[in-house]
């Protein structure tokens, strides 16, 4: 307790006056027993980790209802307890009212385990006193008592028997945060092993992106290779018109006398020549043509019919 | 009880997680556009690959010229050939018409490039041909 010795030492109480207690500094404090619960118990239990696993029992019915945190610790005979039950909400309320902030606190004890060898009572404020009873520091109206001395903290060595505040252990209880702690861990770890996994995929396919230019021989750039594509389909695309439509001028059924005379293909433009085609004759050949979808322009003179297909 | 908080630890951990989920859901829209875009692009590459090797490749398309005009059926048709460095120039001042059926039905089979052509009918069994193949 060399440690908490550096700090000030207060008494917390509900009837000690407001502004007396404001401190701006690292305190230790001692809990008035209005703020606690407290029991001597003899249990035939072996160790403390047991008798606190039974606090909440030992406590139900005998307290008001309440959210309370539960302490004990062994008293100086062998199987006998004190035991503690105490609101953290109302002793922070009670904190913060006498304006001692939660982070200048080093530590908070009980009056039942630091006041336990005082031999007097002692007043703890203008109404009350506190003095030993059988091994319990108790709580008494001033009246009562007739030889008490002044609460005196100077000489006060702190004991081991400490307890932590649970700023929100109203709202939140330790098996509820375990639980949803444990939850979140895990969905953190599901996620993040999902991260890792999209990640590594990504970089997988944008490698293989990178491989096929290295395959290909593609541009740099997506601009050169679409553009160029562009080009070759256009050509690819004029090829197969050609194709498509010279099949079909090659297979129109000519009359007797009617014969294809002339076929020329340059900058995409087909002229094709009919000899011996009169002239109420040349629907057959025009309107075959344009049954397949071929858009033309038709000249008639001296029986020669002149087609221009535009691809 | 400078003990960190609960509370504040549970905020922390739903930071987290809230702050993960949004990684996850950008690294998974990043994810789709990527494989969308390796789709795109694979399809380019195949189609841009056929389309060069079907008509840039020009060792092979001179290749397969060069078989198609020395066939033996166009030995007697007197044509002309004359190779440039980027097409090649058919010219048959007077072409008969199986040789002309021969030759027009194996070029238009092929995927040449097929530029320019005349063909203007001499008589009943010949005609003239020019013609153009690109590369």
């Amino acid at each position: 307790m060399i440690f908490n010795k550096k700090y000030k030492l207060l008494f917390l109480d509900p009837n000690v006056n407001e502004d007396s207690l404001h401190v701006e500094e690292n305190v230790n404090i001692i809990l008035s027993p209005s703020l606690y619960w407290v029991k001597k118990v003899s249990l035939p239990v072996s160790s403390l980790r047991e008798v606190k696993k039974l606090l909440p029992t030992l406590f139900e019915d005998t307290i008001p209802e309440g959210t309370y945190s539960y302490s004990a610790y062994k008293s100086s005979l062998d199987s006998e307890y004190f035991i503690f039950a105490y609101e953290d909400k109302k002793i922070i309320d009670l904190l913060l009212k006498q304006n001692i902030s939660m982070s200048n606190i080093s530590s908070v004890h009980f009056a039942q385990s630091e006041f336990s060898s005082i031999t007097n009572a002692m007043k703890i404020n203008e109404m009350q006193s506190v003095y030993l009873k059988d091994d319990i520091v108790v709580l008494v109206p001033c009246c009562w008592i007739e030889e008490k001395g002044e609460l005196d903290l100077s000489n006060i060595t702190l004991s081991n028997h400490k307890i932590t505040l649970k700023q929100f252990g109203h709202i939140v209880e330790s098996k509820n945060f375990y639980g949803i702690a444990s939850a979140m861990l895990v969905l953190i770890f599901m996620l993040l092993t999902e991260l890792f996994s999209v990640s590594n995929t990504q970089e997988y396919i944008q490698n293989k992106k990178e491989q096929l230019f290295s395959t290909y021989k593609l541009k740099s750039t997506m601009f050169e290779n679409n553009a160029i594509l562009n080009k070759y389909m256009k050509i690819h695309n004029n090829q197969i018109l050609f194709r498509t439509y010279l099949a079909y001028i090659l297979a129109l059924k000519l009359e007797q006398n009617e014969k294809m005379t002339f076929f020329s293909f340059k900058d995409n433009l087909i002229k094709v020549s009919f000899s011996g085609v009169q002239k109420d004759k040349t629907l057959h050949i025009i309107s075959a043509l344009k049954s397949k979808g071929i858009k033309l322009k038709d000249i008639y003179k001296n029986n020669i019919l002149q087609l221009e297909i535009k691809l | 009880m400078n003990r960190i908080n609960p509370i504040y630890i549970l905020a922390f951990l739903l930071v987290v997680f809230l702050i993960l989920i949004y990684k996850l859901d950008n690294a998974k829209n990043n994810l789709e556009e990527t494989q969308a875009s390796f789709k795109s692009t694979e399809n380019l590459a195949i189609k841009l690959s056929s389309l060069k090797n079907t008509y840039a490749n020009k060792q092979n398309i001179k290749k397969s010229l060069q078989k198609i005009l020395k066939h033996s059926s166009l030995k007697s048709a007197n044509i002309v050939t004359k190779f440039r460095s980027t097409s090649l120039l058919i010219t048959a001042k007077n072409i008969d018409k199986n040789s002309l059926n021969q030759l027009i039905s194996k070029l238009i089979n092929k995927s040449f490039i097929i530029n320019k052509l005349k063909i203007r009918k001499i008589n009943s069994s010949s005609a003239e041909l020019s013609m153009e193949i690109k590369w």
